[in-house]
């Protein structure tokens, strides 16, 4: 029998067609009901915005035991963030503090955005990001804030979200300086290159981007800057990018790769298009993916720091911060080595003031596993 | 007793949900508070979707491809220039978009005669491609800085958008022939086109509206996480159809109702929201071998089949 269903019983239908047992929702009073108490819920929330749970305030006193430290990487699942996390569960090991190191697969504002928000909620004593978009956390940031949650940013900065504390793995001009001089160097100082970089919104990498850039408009006039590439930290879509731009520039003589998965996926290229030795590569990446290519001389150099000394040190700032410590240049902080602010910010420490290059010589130093 | 299955069902969810959010007895109208400002905003554009779903379904189709057009209209709209233009240039041609996309839907299952659940996976990986490339040399995102704009991204705006689409296309939908006319097309299709029903111009008008709403969820989303990317709301399909198909909408046709769409919205949004809050609890972490949160797909496959077989069982038919 035909499935038409009178949802409207005021429909003039015979009763015969009528079915026994209509569907439960005709507009009932109960659907109704629910509908309504949750709009005067949710208009109770809408008043209670700002009021801070108490437990928070009380951060400096609490014992260790009990405090929790909520870290948000990028994404979760590349090796870099992975180092990371290794570093802060020893650290938060150490210090006998709870650690929670959650992040989403892809590296999307909105989904980090969830964690945050859960976080908050939760009533956690620090939350440390390191954000895909920077300006997306502001308001993030404040609501936290206001309930006395600690707020550090990591690896990448939220300049004007009013973050407390960044931890800055490297000076981010001398990184940007380093990178430039030395693609300048393999390039002769003067032909075409070209920028291979996981995101254009991610505040690290183009800050280092802009400090390379300027260091070329400023000493090495002779370099021309013909692209640029964006690779979302994916070490295939690397590669594939940076084989149309071999093609697409015949002419090209360097390339910069500003992320851990590009540096690999252009090495990989060049191998490919059989132009590994003519086209410069230089980056910031880790030790494993790009060992063999530095042997095979794809790669003269690249730089990087220890990304689990990283994930250590933001755990230990961010205890201190709960615990109402502020860092003090050259001294160290719960456990830390003696701390290093930066020039340009108070509010930024800097982890290794000069980045640690790698080369075919002082590679096999560096078994790090990933 | 089935009229109050669902809502109690819900009280029940939140009752055993809410306190992994972070609900306390003690200060339990400030926290209580925040957690359904919360759910409001995250739920504000999946109720949008599913107000188009619901009728999608009730006509005997389906829209597979309502996450993917709405990432596109949200890449789409990331590519404009920040500032108040925004709102005349970017807002009136990101509601074409999406009425174009849902159009294109509608015109393939109405004119073509694809069965819409190959016609929406067609579209659904079509749109989701388009996106990578629409982000081609993408410049900033200007959703912060568009005057106004992240008022649609919290509360109130966000529920007064929601509302106003819901009760007002709501009450309207209830009282029109027009939704017979969909009841009946996809009760029986056949019949209704011998009662003189314009088949083929409701299906395009239904799969067109989708595609609006696809729109506005996008304002919706991009207004809260000021963002977008080629794998935004990836997913999100599942999570309305399940919701749909809770409230009360058969997937077969010819029965559904807007306010248990609402109710089957809250449903899985209070789910999901508590896995993703069960992932970062010490207390599951510490019992549970694997990660919390990855039980989201299983939930959601486990709800839709409940929901499928609850509403076969409750409407009282056999089905012949």
């Amino acid at each position: 029998m035909g499935m038409i269903t009178a949802l409207d019983p005021t429909d003039s239908v015979p009763s015969s067609h009528k079915l026994k047992h209509p569907p439960a929702y005709a507009g009932g009073s109960p659907a109704l009901l629910s509908a309504l108490a949750l709009v005067l819920i949710v208009l109770a929330g809408c008043s209670q915005d700002s009021v801070g749970t108490a437990s928070n305030k009380a951060g400096a006193g609490k014992p260790r035991d009990q405090i929790v430290i909520a870290m948000l990487p990028k994404l979760t699942n590349i090796a870099y963030f992975r180092a990371c996390q290794e570093g802060a569960k020893k650290a938060a090991a150490e210090l006998g503090v709870r650690l929670i190191y959650d992040g989403p697969t892809d590296p999307s504002a909105s989904d980090q955005n969830k964690f945050i928000e859960t976080w908050i909620r939760q009533g956690v004593d620090a939350i440390c990001i390191a954000p895909n978009e920077p300006k997306a956390i502001k308001r993030l940031v404040q609501q936290a804030q206001e309930r006395g949650i600690k707020v550090l940013t990591w690896d990448s900065d939220a300049p004007d979200s009013g973050r407390d504390l960044m931890v800055n793995q490297v000076d981010d001009k001398r990184l940007g300086e380093a990178l430039m001089d030395e693609i300048a160097r393999q390039m002769h100082e003067e032909g075409e290159w070209a920028v291979v970089i996981a995101s254009l919104n991610a505040d690290n990498l183009n800050t280092w981007r802009k400090y390379a850039e300027a260091r070329a408009t400023e000493k090495y006039p002779k370099l021309v800057k013909v692209d640029t590439v964006v690779t979302e930290e994916d070490v295939d879509k690397s590669r594939k990018l940076v084989e149309t731009l071999l093609n697409v520039h015949p002419n090209l003589k360097g390339m910069i790769a500003f992320d851990s998965n590009s540096v690999p996926g252009a090495a990989e290229a060049l191998k490919r298009t059989g132009k590994a030795g003519k086209v410069a590569l230089c980056g910031n990446s880790t030790p494993a993916p790009n060992k063999d290519y530095l042997k095979e001389g794809v790669l003269e150099s690249f730089f990087l720091w220890d990304p689990r000394q990283l994930g250590d040190l933001t755990v230990r700032l961010a205890v201190a911060a709960v615990e109402g410590k502020s860092p003090k240049a050259g001294e160290s902080i719960n456990g830390s080595p003696p701390l290093t602010l930066s020039p340009r910010d108070p509010t930024t420490v800097i982890m290794s003031p000069e980045p640690l290059k790698f080369t075919k010589t002082n590679i096999d130093r560096y078994d790090w596993g990933f | 007793m089935r009229r109050i299955a669902l809502p109690l069902l819900l009280v029940l969810e939140v009752a055993v949900l809410a306190p992994l959010s972070g609900v306390r007895s003690t200060h339990f109208l400030s926290t209580f508070g925040a957690y359904a400002n919360d759910l409001s905003i995250q739920a504000a554009p999946i109720l949008l979707l599913a107000f188009g779903m619901t009728i999608v379904l009730i006509s005997g189709g389906i829209d597979l491809s309502v996450a993917s057009m709405t990432a596109l209209v949200a890449c789409v709209l990331s590519k404009f220039e920040p500032g108040p233009q925004f709102w005349v240039t970017a807002i009136p041609l990101g509601l074409v978009l999406g009425a174009g996309l849902g159009l294109a839907n509608g015109l393939l299952v109405a004119a073509c005669d694809v069965p819409p659940i190959i016609a929406t996976l067609g579209t659904l990986f079509l749109y989701r491609g388009l996106c990578e490339a629409v982000l081609k040399g993408a410049k900033y995102n200007p959703f912060f800085d568009v005057p106004g704009y992240s008022r649609l991204g919290e509360l109130p705006g966000a529920l007064i958008l929601v509302g106003v689409v819901l009760i007002v296309g709501g009450a309207w939908f209830r009282g029109s022939r027009w939704r017979r006319e969909i009841l009946m097309i996809g009760g029986n299709r056949v019949a209704a086109r011998y009662a003189a029903i314009p088949v083929g111009r409701r299906l395009v008008e239904v799969y067109t509206l989708s595609g609006v709403l696809a729109f506005l969820a996008a304002v919706c989303f991009t207004a809260h996480d000021g963002s977008a990317s080629q794998a935004s709301y990836m997913g999100l399909e599942l999570q309305v159809i399940v919701a749909v198909v809770l409230g009360g909408t058969a997937v077969t046709g010819g029965r559904g109702t807007i306010i248990g769409s609402v109710l089957g919205v809250l449903l899985v949004a209070v789910l999901v929201e508590g896995l993703q809050a069960g992932g970062s609890s010490f207390w599951i972490q510490d019992r549970l071998p694997f990660k919390f949160g990855n039980l989201r797909f299983v939930l959601l496959g486990a709800l839709l089949v409940f929901g499928v077989w609850l509403n076969t069982r409750r409407s009282g038919e056999r089905p012949v």
